[in-house]
């Protein structure tokens, strides 16, 4: 499967104590999920980075899997988080959505959580790029993503007029005049903070290096 | 309560949400949340706990996944309230 999907949570932007009401948690989280919390990572994470590093494990899996489902309704307590493991530098783990799989991988810092997937265990393909940007405005946040994600698909592919555009479905397309690029895009923001995500495979990065026609 | 009263109480369940005022005063069953309020995803958690507070009714999870748009929340609180 050739998808995107990524999801960044501003931690300056999370409210610290309504997250950590069972009110508010028991919707992101299962209590599968709370076990793998108490026995798992609880040195490694406060609780309420657990249930906005889960949000963003389930967002990304939710906005990956929609291309292929469109009707898909993002619904946290349905995908499940079955293993989620700290390496060191990264938490990567497994999420499930009914018998579909996916592969995570999040980073998460004094300032951001901001997670990945892909159908297989090897991000090799995904690109992704994550910027603090001056305004917590959605139009802002938008156009600085678009522009961020234009700007380097444009030194991969020079002399391509590149454009995003939207699918009908509502997932970003990127566009040469009428053509769509075969290069799934998923975009992100909250707060301060905007991120993109693309996955350029190998047979793509290989007629890209031999200069042949991609559009 | 009648469609347009709950309607006029939704608008301050998403206000502290959305800078996007005019389609906050325009707010109509089409009205989608994060589409045209720009309400960013984190937040719909958010929304149907105020939701939940605001007219002292129990959202379960299944009926909080319809509410996507300002219509399909009203329907939802509208059937909420008429179980109470």
């Amino acid at each position: 499967m050739n998808s995107a999907g990524n999801d960044i949570v501003a931690l300056a932007a999370i409210d610290v104590a309504r997250t950590r009401q069972s009110q508010f948690y028991s919707r992101i989280v299962t209590p599968a999920e709370l076990k793998l919390y108490s026995t798992q990572l609880k040195e490694q994470l406060p609780f309420e980075h657990f249930v906005w590093l889960a949000w963003s494990v389930k967002e990304s899996t939710y906005k990956f899997l929609k291309r292929f489902e469109p009707q898909l309704i993002f619904s946290p307590s349905k995908i499940a988080i079955d293993t989620l493991n700290f390496s060191g530098e990264y938490f990567e783990g497994t999420a499930r959505y009914g018998d579909q799989v996916l592969y995570s991988k999040s980073f998460v810092n004094q300032d951001y959580i901001f997670s990945i997937v892909n159908d297989q265990d090897d991000f090799s393909a995904i690109h992704y790029e994550i910027k603090r940007i001056d305004s917590a405005k959605p139009d802002d946040q938008s156009n600085v993503v678009r522009e961020l994600l234009l700007s380097a698909l444009n030194g991969i592919f020079p002399g391509n007029s590149l454009q995003v555009a939207k699918h009908r479905h509502g997932w970003p397309l990127i566009v040469s005049g009428d053509n769509e690029l075969p290069i799934p895009v998923s975009f992100t923001h909250h707060g301060y903070f905007v991120a993109y995500t693309f996955c350029l495979t190998q047979s793509l990065w290989k007629a890209h290096q031999h200069h042949a026609e991609i559009l | 309560m009648t469609r347009q009263e709950i309607l006029n109480e939704l608008k301050g369940v998403v206000a502290p949400y959305t800078t996007n005022k005019e389609a906050l005063n325009n707010l109509n069953d089409q009205t989608d949340l994060i589409a045209d309020l720009k309400i960013n995803s984190a937040n719909l958690v958010d929304i149907i706990i105020d939701a939940e507070a605001r007219y002292d009714i129990e959202i379960d999870y299944d009926s909080a996944d319809k509410m996507l748009n300002v219509g399909s929340c009203i329907d939802v609180i509208s059937e909420k309230l008429n179980q109470k």
